[in-house]
């Protein structure tokens, strides 16, 4: 009976991700060392988005899952600086290839669809709320 | 001593009017405690709820407010809070919170109870009316 | 010498309650008994409440029925109750009216 809901979250959920994914994109963007402390440069993460069967909805209602991935097919940027501690051999440093812009972009786009699926919920509490006054 | 509502689904509103009422305050504690580490999230038990609600429907007690100890005929134990492992997002303390989810939740729960007041509502409306025989 | 009540001019339609006393008189010819009347209101409230009633426990156990579906089953049974009601009390109006009736 409330399937509208569980739709809409889950769309809010995967967008809230999806927030999060740029935001841990745009903390490393300068970040040459991965979390073992070796000289690698951060891989540019993004998310995609499926869409999923609800359990106990009608057939044809789907939700949305989200799948966080590593962008392996952008190269880091390579830039020439000696005296980095993580330069390699050749005095090139590695750095991550993101792009502000584009993250930027990808930012308020989840933001835009957050708030559509804010707005759809509060549409289908007002549907509810109107049909409670059949019986006033 | 049975009532007079038994035999309407009076009772049976009165049970889910009174699990919601229950929930309403265990979902509220969730939200609340949305940054608190190593906080699990708590929960009625909500399928068993469901199924036994199948059950009285489909075996006829569900018309009748004796059925069991509780208020309403609603076992206690079903309004008992306990911690759910739910598989959602994960943090880093192993917690399984996400804010939209308890939000969800509490609105389902509100919209739920809503139409079993109103339902009730009206049912002891119509009692009233027959009784008085005034409309 | 009046002539029966399916005689006049008034607005039938299959469901109203005129409408079923108009069918029930004119296969009789006569008119119609306060008591035919009553018991076909009764019987149409209570239909009308068990219709509400199962629609409310189909809704509540899961079953495939929205809640306007059920709002409105509860609310057409209201007012038939109410209807119910108020023919009841003038029936009993102009029943005591007529025994005080000096003849």
């Amino acid at each position: 009976m409330f399937t509208p809901i569980d739709v809409s979250t889950s769309a809010l959920i995967a967008e809230r991700q999806r927030m999060n994914t740029i935001a841990d994109n745009l903390a490393n963007v300068n970040t040459t060392r991965n979390a073992d402390g070796k000289a690698s440069a951060f891989q540019r993460r993004f998310v995609t988005f499926a869409a999923a069967h609800l359990e106990g909805a009608p057939a044809g209602t789907d939700g949305v899952t989200y799948e966080i991935r590593v962008d392996t097919a952008t190269p880091p940027r390579r830039v020439y600086q000696p005296g980095h501690p993580d330069a390699d051999k050749e005095g090139y440093v590695s750095f991550p290839n993101i792009d502000y812009m584009t993250e930027f972009v990808n930012a308020m786009d989840a933001s835009r669809a957050y708030q559509a699926n804010l707005v759809a919920i509060d549409m289908t509490k007002q549907i509810d709320n109107l049909s409670l006054k059949i019986l006033a | 001593m049975p009532s007079i509502v038994d035999g309407t689904t009076i009772p049976l509103l009165e049970k889910i009017a009174i699990f919601g009422e229950r929930r309403n305050t265990v979902l509220a504690a969730n939200v609340a405690n949305i940054d608190t580490p190593n906080y699990h999230r708590r929960d009625l038990p909500v399928e068993d709820f469901e199924r036994s609600l199948r059950d009285a429907i489909h075996g006829g007690t569900a018309r009748n407010s004796q059925a069991s100890a509780g208020p309403a005929g609603l076992p206690p134990e079903l309004l008992q809070a306990q911690e759910v492992a739910s598989p959602s997002l994960t943090f880093q303390d192993n917690s399984n919170r996400s804010i939209e989810r308890e939000m969800m939740e509490m609105t389902k729960n509100l919209s739920m109870q809503s139409f079993a007041i109103t339902l009730l509502t009206s049912q002891m409306n119509m009692l009233q009316a027959a009784i008085r025989e005034q409309v | 010498m009046t002539s029966p009540i399916n005689a006049f001019n008034t607005p039938t339609s299959t469901n109203s309650l005129l409408g079923s006393l108009q069918g029930t008189s004119a296969s009789s010819g006569q008119i119609p008994m306060f008591a035919d009347m009553l018991l076909q209101q009764l019987g149409q409230v209570n239909a009308l409440d068990q219709s509400a009633q199962s629609a409310v426990e189909r809704s509540l156990s899961g079953g495939d029925v929205t809640q306007v579906e059920v709002l409105t089953e509860m609310k057409k049974a209201d007012l038939a109750l109410r209807m119910m009601i108020q023919v009841h009390n003038k029936i009993f109006d102009a029943y005591n009216e007529i025994k005080q009736m000096q003849m």
